[in-house]
């Protein structure tokens, strides 16, 4: 049964502080997310959203349940092994697009490549520039960051998160800095992404867009699942 | 790796007045060390050239026990028969040898007195040795029969405002401790680089010196050299029997020059701590930049950590931005170090010029002037049997002859040359014509 289930929540619960200062910030979530999913995580602010993407995101370890991501045990890594997974499974996007602005959208995107090696200067350029074609770049690649517009930047860090082939793509406020006729560009892409190379896209948000577009909305509230919602 | 350093190189030039701030802490303790190095090197060799070329030469052999009172005692053990030591010394490739003299003694003008160091030497042969250039002296045939020479440093004819010509009393001890005196005429004035010879010593010939301190033929050393400075090294333990057979002892250069380059040693160390504070200064400012850099890309290094860089590949990427740094100012700091050294160094070493450059000489002879020892440097370069200069300029100085058959014609040529310069009135003379020539010439 757990191995249709690409993403797992097993009464997953994140807590900082000791005693009476104990914050839950997640408490003992379940949640199951399926291969090629499309998924929104909702709630007002504090209720756990991002919490549950580092969590997924092997940013950060619960401190009582388990974490399940690709048959992985996360809480069964050390943080060298965490990070290795981040590298070579999941994709990051950013409300902020975090490019680093001393590299080009091309070097932004070569980035997380670098980490491994073996691959030449022609492999890297065949993997990156299909990716930058395919989120409407092509022609960008040398330009720095703040040569781009908010949404080219967003673009830029889509081909990034892609670039090693993950399979679960995280994305925590994506549309929150951006205008909703660029927000709506984003989220078109990103769901043509996720239909065409099967990449389960899991958001965090409060943008009714967002919400608008996801197959599954769950909505959080102080910690815990309080509605599921599918949708066809 | 390769993509981790350029990104890191980037990095430094983002804050690029930052990053040269911290680099110009690093140049300018670069450029420092580097100055104040080279200011003791020239130091140390300031130190065995005043040693060797104007005061004690390669070697001192003296009577044993000599060297240890030579400083107190006014005549010391005196050393009666140096002849023994030519025979002696013959397999140590041909030294020079010149017998001294030393004493305290008294030089007065009649109203004044100052107590000096005089020593009793062969005024040729001794002259042609030493560095010992004058700042004035009296022509060869001025000075009149039945006279005394003697020579002594600018520092002391300058508080009795003598000059070449004039008179001076010297008063000592004679070696059976009677007074005496005798009256001398000044030859000449010595201006060297050695502060000891400059400021407190006189010479006068052997013979009367001899005649002074009623020594007979005693002398209270000889002192050598060699034909290459490195040769004493060993020399105290081949001549170990010889001197100890005539009761002798031996002091080198560079025992001689030991206290003064401890001395020097010493600063050095304390260099060296002043310039590890300041390398320390410098790179306390790289750290404190870098600090600086983490707070401030704060986001940008958990994005990378996100991307899956581990904290070692994080930690590279600031490590080579500080080495970039560090490296930048280094680098620059030592290119103008050596330009600094480059510029205070005591310029030419070796100039040469042909016979009819402005001389007026005939072709087929060449002028060099060459610091000694950058042409003694030079021994055995030579790739040609007979232009070598170095060879020549050593026969020329011991046996006074080319080596090869001379161009005698040029030679007189080139006398004659020099003859017409000086009627003609000099270099300034000359350099008139030449001028005057060139502007009718040019204009007409």
């Amino acid at each position: 049964m757990a191995q249709s289930h690409q993403v797992q929540l097993v009464k997953a619960t994140r807590a900082y502080g000791t005693g009476e200062a104990m914050v839950k910030a997640i408490d003992e979530v379940d949640l199951t997310i399926d291969r090629g999913g499309f998924l929104a995580l909702a709630g007002p602010s504090g209720s756990g959203k991002s919490t549950c993407l580092n969590l997924i995101g092997a940013i950060d370890s619960p401190t009582s349940g388990k974490v399940i991501v690709e048959g992985t045990d996360l809480s069964s890594l050390n943080p060298r092994q965490m990070t290795k997974f981040r590298n070579e499974r999941i994709g990051f996007i950013f409300q902020e697009f975090n490019l680093i602005p001393v590299l080009t959208a091309y070097e932004n995107v070569e980035l997380p490549l670098h980490l491994k090696g073996g691959m030449t200067t022609a492999e890297k350029e065949r993997t990156i520039m299909p990716l930058l074609e395919r989120v409407g770049l092509g022609r960008l690649a040398r330009r720095l960051p703040r040569e781009l517009s908010g949404g080219q930047q967003q673009r830029v860090a889509i081909a990034r998160a892609l670039v090693k082939g993950p399979s679960v793509l995280l994305a925590d406020e994506p549309t929150a800095n951006l205008d909703s006729t660029t927000a709506r560009e984003i989220l078109e892409l990103m769901k043509e992404l996720n239909s065409s190379l099967g990449t389960t896209c899991i958001f965090s948000t409060h943008d009714p867009l967002v919400m608008e577009y996801a197959r599954c909305l769950v909505r959080l509230r102080d910690g815990k699942v309080v509605d599921i919602q599918e949708r066809a | 790796m390769i993509f981790l350093i350029r990104m890191a190189v980037k990095n430094t030039f983002r804050k690029a007045r930052r990053s040269l701030i911290t680099a110009v802490t690093v140049l300018v303790g670069v450029t420092m060390i580097i100055v104040a190095w080279a200011f003791l090197d020239g130091l140390d060799n300031s130190v065995i050239r005043g040693q060797i070329r104007s005061d004690s030469g390669h070697f001192r052999i003296a009577t044993k026990g000599y060297f240890a009172v030579e400083e107190i005692d006014e005549l010391g053990p005196l050393l009666e028969d140096w002849t023994p030591l030519k025979e002696a010394m013959k397999a140590e490739s041909e030294p020079k040898l010149l017998p001294r003299l030393s004493f305290t003694g008294e030089l007065s003008d009649g109203r004044h007195g100052l107590t000096a160091r005089g020593i009793g030497i062969e005024p040729d042969a001794y002259f042609k040795a030493f560095d010992l250039p004058f700042s004035s002296e009296l022509k060869a045939d001025a000075l009149k029969d039945g006279v005394t020479p003697l020579w002594l440093g600018a520092g002391l004819a300058e508080p009795f405002g003598v000059k070449p010509g004039d008179t001076l009393t010297v008063l000592a001890r004679t070696r059976y401790g009677n007074y005496t005196a005798d009256e001398y005429t000044i030859a000449g004035i010595i201006q060297s680089q050695n502060a000891v010879i400059d400021s407190m010593t006189f010479f006068i010939p052997l013979r009367k010196a001899q005649e002074l301190l009623d020594t007979g033929t005693a002398v209270t050393e000889v002192v050598g050299y060699l034909s290459r400075a490195s040769l004493t090294e060993e020399l105290p333990e081949r001549m170990g029997a010889v001197l100890g057979t005539h009761n002798l002892e031996m002091q080198t250069w560079q025992q001689r020059a030991a206290p003064t380059l401890k001395l020097n040693a010493v600063r050095r160390k304390l260099l060296s701590v002043l310039g590890g504070v300041i390398l320390l200064v410098a790179a306390t400012g790289i750290a404190n930049t870098m600090v600086m850099s983490c707070f401030e890309r704060i986001r940008e290094i958990g994005t990378m950590r996100a991307l899956g860089f581990q904290i070692e590949h994080v930690v590279f990427l600031f490590l080579m931005e500080a080495l970039v740094i560090g490296f930048l100012g280094a680098t620059v700091g030592s290119i103008i170090g050596s330009t600094v050294i480059y510029n205070l160094r005591d310029g030419i070493d070796i100039c040469y010029s042909s016979a009819n450059k402005c001389l007026e000489g005939v072709p087929g002879m060449a002028l060099v002037i060459a610091r000694r020892e950058s042409l003694e440097r030079t021994e055995g370069w030579a790739r040609s049997l007979s232009l070598d200069l170095r060879a020549q300029w050593a026969d020329l100085e011991t046996k006074g002859e080319f080596r090869y058959t001379p161009p005698i014609q040029v030679l007189l040529a080139m006398s004659a040359a020099i003859d017409e310069l000086e009627i003609e009135g000099g270099v300034e003379a000359r350099g008139e014509r030449y001028r005057s020539n060139y502007r009718i010439l040019t204009q007409g």
